[in-house]
């Protein structure tokens, strides 16, 4: 069993002990068997000495019970690893990015404080899961739409807190960015509000976001400032109705095109999610048919025209998912149909059948894309296990990369032709061509997936890891970088943004060293450590 | 009563006696007791062992058995009844399912305390044939020597339960053997018990 570092197992007894004594000897776990169930899935080191592994895990039930065990901690030197649901498979899951930290398990803080499906807003504790919430929501009759990320077993506030994304409209889809107001105990066991909750007696802490003065919610996403115990989330009103419509281009060079309408389309708030796709090329999980054409390097853009022409398709889809009121989104439907044939010659469109919302209780099992309702589901395990990538051997999990964009089509081609030519220097099959579509998880910006298995063989593993960290060095040099990360490779992924000698980084640990001075709070997650386990890095 | 300002009020002030009777919305966490109530028995109509092992546990003469078909949506399985009944009173699971619902289950059970205690690995290839594989356990292995290697294991498994459930040995070594994924050309079913 692992310690926390420079304690020994006496010590940690004794700390042990004082947890229980918070918290009731149920709700701490030592054993091996308890400790285990917080080991990471689809870590790429399992069963390594590199695995990061928990020395316990403690559940308090409060907030004054977490309070008290991050002061305990404090006077111990421990360091604590706050979880919600702890689901979060490709990004570490319920594992400590440090060995031996103890596991702040706020599974039993689980309430639901309140929805609004007036001023559209639930608040809500680190245990409520986005299945939870949805079952609330429907059980009361509320007027609210949920967005969702796939899969749908992880919490709000644990999903927005590591900028983890969904399917609906821009503003949703951003799930921190669609957070306001939070509560925090600090490092130092301090309760503290943000926004209007600032105010003693507010009624405004899930309408107004800023409060006055500094923000300071950011610090508290993707990072190791305190531990978060209540959150609101803006959720947008119950659409009276839904279309999901698409349109495809012909041409190989109608990219850019297709982008800059569809930015506008985003960027003034008319679509849902768009959806990219392309006929020629297949999907994420589908097998490349362009494998062949590939093979003499990146073809050429004529290669590429003539490949279309022989395929007999469009090269390019994007379907929208049109939310609202039925005469506006046939309207909306019409205008996106106009300014694209004023655009694009050649353009084909296709909608599908408009549904009246909220869909039925019986219903909803018929959907085939539930997350774009706000249905939290667990489809995304059938489709993932299709991954192409792993069609020679089946992995155990996934390490995922999104290469960050900007959205024109010069950008997403030089992500996926990195991406390709790392995949194919390393020896594996290429995750990405000419045809790779983005992803606007992010209205702003494009990510470019790629899933790099993950499993219980340490020589795959190392394969794997030396991959990952292929990608990141080759993107960084053409200055993209990634979004999200598992642990093991977060502080590869925290140095490439590195402008100024890496000025970003010293600010956060300067932060880390004035608001955790004794680092306890998931020391080393996103790269910031504490002054006395900076040496921990890489 | 109380309500949202009054929850508020008393988390920045620090009294705790008040959260504890926030009406509906606060749901009691699990009981952390064991119980004598129905052994929850998982299954998956889908495939036909698991059809043969739920059909087997039913029929047998220990009446003490609630069968739950997940029908494709494991979800629904999980967050409609199944966690409340758990978290009522923590009961072991058995079940006969595919890879990935075991997989599912298993990072679910945490919120509950439960983990997976044992597990047999079914492997069918193209063929039909089957290799089993038991992790977990001492005591049963001897009982799967006769398992053979072609259909109709469901229901001896189902006969098998009672042994799986009486075996509370505090072994690891069925915790997250494998990802969610079956070996390519192979359909992949689990027996296991989750307590």
């Amino acid at each position: 069993m692992a310690l926390p570092p420079n304690l020994s197992q006496a010590e940690f007894d004794s700390a042990l002990g004082e947890f229980e004594a918070v918290v009731g000897t149920d709700w701490v776990f030592s054993s091996d068997a308890d400790v285990a169930l917080y080991r990471d899935s689809y870590s790429p080191f399992w069963g390594e000495d590199e695995e990061r592994i928990a020395s316990a895990a403690v559940a308090p039930d409060s907030v004054e019970e977490v309070q008290e065990i991050v002061r305990i901690a404090n006077r111990y030197l421990i360091p604590l690893y706050p979880i919600s649901t702890g689901r979060n498979l490709t990004y570490g899951g319920a594992a400590p990015t440090l060995t031996g930290s103890v596991v702040l398990d706020l599974k039993r803080m689980n309430r639901i404080i309140e929805v609004n499906d007036k001023r559209n807003y639930a608040l809500v504790e680190p245990g409520v899961s986005y299945f939870d919430l949805f079952k609330y929501i429907r059980e009361n009759g509320l007027n609210l739409m949920l967005d969702v990320p796939d899969p749908g077993w992880g919490s709000p506030m644990g999903n927005s807190l590591d900028h983890g994304v969904g399917y609906t409209k821009g503003p949703y889809r951003d799930h921190f960015g669609s957070h306001i107001g939070l509560e925090i105990v600090s490092a130092e066991g301090e309760l503290i509000r943000t926004g209007a909750g600032a105010i003693p007696g507010s009624d405004a802490w899930q309408d107004f976001h800023y409060g006055v003065g500094p923000s300071i919610d950011g610090l508290f996403a993707q990072s190791n400032f305190g531990v978060v115990t209540k959150m609101g989330v803006k959720l947008m009103p119950m659409p009276e109705t839904f279309m999901n419509c698409t349109v495809t281009a012909p041409r190989y060079q109608d990219l850019q095109a297709m982008i800059e309408e569809v930015n506008y389309l985003e960027d003034s708030l008319l679509v849902g999610m768009p959806f990219w796709g392309s006929p020629v090329g297949g999907g994420l999980f589908d097998a490349s048919p362009i494998t062949e054409l590939m093979q003499n390097g990146w073809p050429s853009v004529e290669q590429l025209e003539e490949f279309v022409t022989a395929q007999n398709k469009h090269a390019w889809s994007v379907s929208f998912h049109l939310y609202g009121p039925e005469e506006i989104v046939h309207a909306t439907w019409a205008a996106i149909q106009r300014r694209f044939r004023d655009k694009i010659p050649g353009v084909a469109f296709q909608e599908e059948d408009l549904h009246n919302l909220p869909i039925s209780d019986e219903d909803i099992p018929a959907l085939p894309d539930k997350a774009l309702l706000g249905i939290p589901n667990l489809e995304i395990f059938h489709i993932v296990a299709r991954n192409p990538m792993t069609d020679a051997d089946q992995p155990d999990g996934h390490a995922d990369m999104f290469t960050m964009t900007e959205r024109t089509a010069e950008g997403l081609h030089t992500a996926a032709r990195t991406l390709a030519e790392t995949f194919i220097d390393l020896g594996f099959p290429p995750a990405t061509h000419p045809f790779t579509t983005p992803i606007a998880f992010y209205s702003r910006a494009y990510c470019v997936a790629i899933l790099v298995p993950t499993w219980r063989d340490p020589a795959k593993n190392a394969a794997s890891r030396a991959l990952y960290e292929k990608c990141l060095d080759n993107i960084a040099e053409k200055g993209m970088g990634t979004y999200r990360t598992a642990p093991a490779f977060q502080d590869l992924a925290v140095s490439k943004y590195s402008f100024n000698d890496g000025a970003l980084l010293k600010y956060q640990e300067k932060l880390k060293d004035a608001i955790d001075p004794n680092g306890i709070i998931s020391p080393g997650r996103y790269g910031i450590w504490p002054a006395n386990m900076r040496n921990n890095r890489g | 009563m109380i309500n949202r300002r009054t929850t508020l009020k008393l988390g920045a002030v620090g009294a705790l006696s008040g959260l504890v009777n926030l009406p509906l919305q606060a749901r009691a966490f699990y009981s952390n007791k064991t119980s004598l109530l129905p052994v929850q028995a998982v299954y998956d109509s889908v495939y036909s062992e698991s059809l043969a092992f739920a059909n087997t546990m039913q029929l047998s003469s220990n009446s003490n058995i609630s069968a739950k078909d997940i029908q494709g949506d494991l979800s629904g399985l999980w967050y409609g009844k199944l966690r409340n009944q758990l978290i009522s009173h923590r009961s072991p699971i058995i079940g006969l399912t595919s890879r990935l619902d075991l997989f599912c289950l298993e990072e679910l059970a945490r919120d509950v305390g439960m983990k997976v205690s044992l597990r047999v690995d079914h492997l069918i290839d193209q063929d039909g044939k089957v290799e089993h594989q038991l992790f977990g356990s001492t005591l049963a292995n001897s009982s799967l020597e006769n398992l053979g290697h072609t259909a109709g294991f469901g229901s001896k498994m189902a006969e098998l339960s009672q042994l799986f459930l009486a075996d509370q040995s505090p072994d690891i070594s069925a915790q997250k053997l494998t990802g969610p994924n079956a070996p390519l050309n192979k359909t992949a079913l689990v027996t296991w018990v989750i307590s």
